[in-house]
């Protein structure tokens, strides 16, 4: 059996965690882009109300947003 | 000598740009795409003015979307007209890390750069404290403290990248270069005759994206990509990789984080903007209030200009002596441009309200708030940008469909996006809804015409909902695409920003608009005022042998109206009139349908030609009174009566009535294959709609 894998969708509201790995490479060029690495630490800001997508911040005042099913191939462990 | 401005999405780019260009700026088209390319000109010292060249925001040179393609289209080919001699990296001080990969990846192709540090307030805020002098002497790249949104800087700007023309310095950062094969990378530098490693790099790593270099090379380039076993995604990310190391390095030296992360203040906001009730309330509320303001305080304006064209008009045919070039003057040439500026203040109204949103950022919270909800209908949270800006005008909105990446999702925007009530409706719902619903007060404050325009609106977005939903299953695809995006930080909106904008698209209402309305309303007055064959020529003996005891103005209003039907224009009209009598339309509406069929901004204008030709003159010439007064002459009841305008009204919320947009969905899509099915499709949707209204409340 798999081991599951915590992912950044598990992360509930207002919770921290640090960045592993990622599932999914296409998705993974634009996230680096964007300054998110294994290693970045992320805070979880708020689900929108109906569940998805997620919005995070990462370090300073720059904040992201992405659906649920993307957040789900960013694999994490919580601080 | 040219200059580029580059940065990230949200960085400060534009700001910079006005400041540095002032109004001296033009807004073309890059070749072959319609991103828009704004270029000024800039005195950098008396003597020596620079072109400015405002280039889209991008995180990287790989691009993700069309308008990051063409930063990549222009730095890529030295022998693009717009290379740049020299590119001004603006940088958010707030998030430097980020924002100097692109500046890594630019240097590396060889183009000298200046470093404009800005939002260092928003920095110091966070505890960021930026050693720039540092910074420079460690990249060897001049640094530049800004604030661009103050203007603040901006001379010390100038001189250094005068210097940096003169003499330029450049960081290179090359490491990712030498890693990856150093063989096929000369051969491709000798091959393309490139002056620099990493561009030759880049020709193997993104050569489906470089389009300027024609099919054959492209091929070319993927073979020798394969036959070296070179992979892009793993280059890419390799590149990426290696810069952010380098970037930490040097940042490590030279920045200071100094304290507890705080809760900031766009947290703090998003905590009520982006909360599980009250975000949709608020949501709805910012609706609400666009509405009953664009039509509650744009009411006077336009009152005092709908009198004060009837003033003028009557005024030049009090003065003019009668005949037929006075008649082609007021109602002919002032008719048809009193139709155009009735609605600056309307359009005006609009722009800025919507203008604020995207300023501010909370466009961007509107895009997560309603992502879920939408994508049932086939659309993507992004698709809401497109479909607010229509409210203005649907042409920029299926331009900014672009930023959605999935050609499905962004297929089925453009083509519902019509349907959302664009500026150009707002003459028409104006005039109808001021004719038969009565200006009362619900609850004391909501205005009841307010409401009904607000569900005007309503009725075209849910419309387009519909619209994706059908498409959604009648479109298949599996291209795989992605929604994260970056919300940016609330700010205050410049207002000189919101200024510019609207000025820029009412010049574009008055003119572009106005050209066609213009030209319409004088054809029209032609072929209303000329007939064909002896009824036309014989009408005044005919109408008096026919009504002896009629005398003066009676007399004169039922030889004009003779003359009316029996002119080219009313044949029209009549020759259409079966088709349009089920919707409750007689053949003078019939009319005013044919012409607006290119701008439906055009159909008040001509309904005003129409109609002020036979009528009394004494009578105030407005418009709404001109069409208040029309009297069916079968059934001696008002023409415009509670069926016919909303069986109008109905009928211009859904048909697809505008060249301008069929034109910019056949370049975004690049065929006659969607334009047409979104102007069948809507074409039936408004005429069923229409006739089913007007049976109903016939």
């Amino acid at each position: 059996m798999k081991e599951a894998v915590l992912t950044l969708a598990d992360i509930p509201k207002g919770g921290r965690a640090s960045v592993v790995s990622f599932a999914d490479i296409p998705l993974s060029l634009k996230l680096m882009e964007m300054g998110f690495f294994p290693g970045t630490e992320i805070r979880v800001d708020c689900e929108a109300p109906l569940g998805c997508p997620v919005c995070i911040t990462l370090d300073g005042d720059y904040h992201i947003t992405l659906r649920k099913s993307e957040a789900e191939t960013i694999a994490v462990t919580p601080l | 000598m040219k200059v580029a401005l580059l940065g990230n999405p949200n960085s400060g780019k534009s700001s910079l740009f006005n400041h540095l260009t002032g109004l001296r700026q033009k807004i073309g088209n890059f070749p072959g795409v319609t991103v828009d390319k704004k270029i000024g000109f800039c005195k950098l010292k008396t003597d020596t003015e620079v072109e400015i060249i405002d280039l889209p925001g991008t995180y990287s040179i790989y691009p993700n979307s069309l308008d990051e393609q063409v930063v990549l289209e222009v730095l890529a080919d030295p022998n693009n007209p717009d290379y740049p001699d020299l590119a001004v990296v603006v940088l958010d001080a707030s998030n430097l890390k980020r924002n100097m990969l692109l500046f890594e990846q630019v240097s590396d192709l060889g183009i000298p750069c200046v470093l404009a540090l800005n939002m260092l307030d928003a920095a110091m805020e966070l505890g960021i404290v930026i050693d720039s002098f540092k910074l420079s002497k460690l990249i060897g790249v001049p640094v530049v403290e800004i604030n661009a949104r103050e203007g603040i800087g901006l001379e010390g700007l100038k001189l250094i990248i005068f210097q940096q023309l003169q003499k330029p310095e450049l960081h290179l950062n090359l490491e990712i270069v030498d890693s990856e094969k150093q063989k096929v990378t000369d051969q491709i530098k000798e091959k393309f005759n490139l002056k620099n490693r990493y561009l030759a790099i880049q020709y193997l790593a993104q050569s489906p994206k470089l389009t300027f270099l024609g099919f054959e090379k492209q091929k070319e380039l993927q073979k020798l990509a394969l036959d070296s076993n070179f992979d892009p995604d793993r280059f890419q990310s390799l590149d990426t990789m290696l810069r952010y190391q380098d970037i930490k390095g040097t940042l490590d030296q030279v920045m200071e984080v100094s304290g507890e992360r705080k809760i900031s203040r766009t947290d703090k906001i998003d905590k009520v903007l982006l909360h599980k009730t009250w975000g949709y309330v608020i949501f709805l509320l910012v609706l609400f209030i666009i509405f009953q303001s664009v039509f509650a305080l744009a009411s006077y304006p336009m009152d005092l200009i709908d009198a004060g064209i009837g003033g003028f008009s009557d005024w030049i045919s009090s003065v003019l002596p009668h005949g037929k070039i006075t008649d082609l003057i007021t109602d002919g040439i002032i008719a048809g441009v009193g139709g155009v500026l009735i609605f600056i203040p309307q359009i005006a109204f609009l722009f800025v309200l919507i203008s604020i949103l995207e300023e501010s950022g909370y466009m961007a919270r509107v895009v997560v708030l309603m992502d879920k909800l939408i994508r049932k209908f086939g659309l993507s949270g992004k698709s809401v940008v497109p479909l607010i800006s229509s409210m203005a005008c649907a042409v920029p909105a299926i331009m900014s469909a672009r930023t959605i990446g999935n050609w499905k999702d962004r297929l089925i925007t453009i083509m519902v996006t019509p349907l959302m009530s664009c500026s150009a409706r707002l003459p028409i719902y104006t005039i109808m809804i001021a004719l038969v619903v009565p200006d009362t007060k619900i609850l004391g404050f909501f205005g009841l015409q307010g409401l009904v325009l607000m569900g005007l609106y309503l009725l075209g977005f849910l419309s387009a909902l519909l619209a994706g939903w059908v498409m959604k299953w009648m479109l298949k695809s599996k291209e795989r695409s992605y929604f994260v995006m970056e919300l940016p930080t609330y700010k205050r909106p410049r207002w000189s920003q919101v200024a510019y904008t609207v000025y820029e698209k009412v010049k574009t209402f008055v003119f572009e608009a106005g050209k066609v309305i213009m030209a319409i309303s004088v054809i029209l007055w032609v072929l209303s005022s000329y007939g064909p064959g002896e009824d036309f020529k014989i009408a005044e003996k005919k109408v008096v042998i026919e009504n002896p005891n009629l005398t003066g103005d009676k007399l004169e209003n039922k030889i004009s109206s003779y003359k009316l039907q029996h002119s080219y224009a009313g044949k029209f009209g009549q020759f259409i009139e079966p088709a349009i009598k089920p919707l409750g339309y007689d053949w003078k509406i019939g009319i005013a349908l044919i012409t607006s069929f290119a701008a439906r901004e055009v159909f008040v204008g001509t309904m005003s030609t129409i109609y002020s030709i036979g009528a009394d003159v004494e009578d105030e010439n407005t418009i709404k009174s001109r069409l208040k007064r029309e009297v069916n002459p079968e059934t001696g009841k008002p023409v415009f009566d509670v069926a016919t305008s909303f069986s109008l009204l109905i009928f211009y919320v859904f048909a697809m009535m505008c060249m301008s947009t069929l034109a910019v969905v056949y370049r975004e899509t690049k065929g006659w294959k969607w334009p047409l099915i979104q102007l069948g499709y809507m074409s039936a949707l408004a005429y069923i709609s229409a006739f089913l209204v007007y049976q109903l409340l016939k």
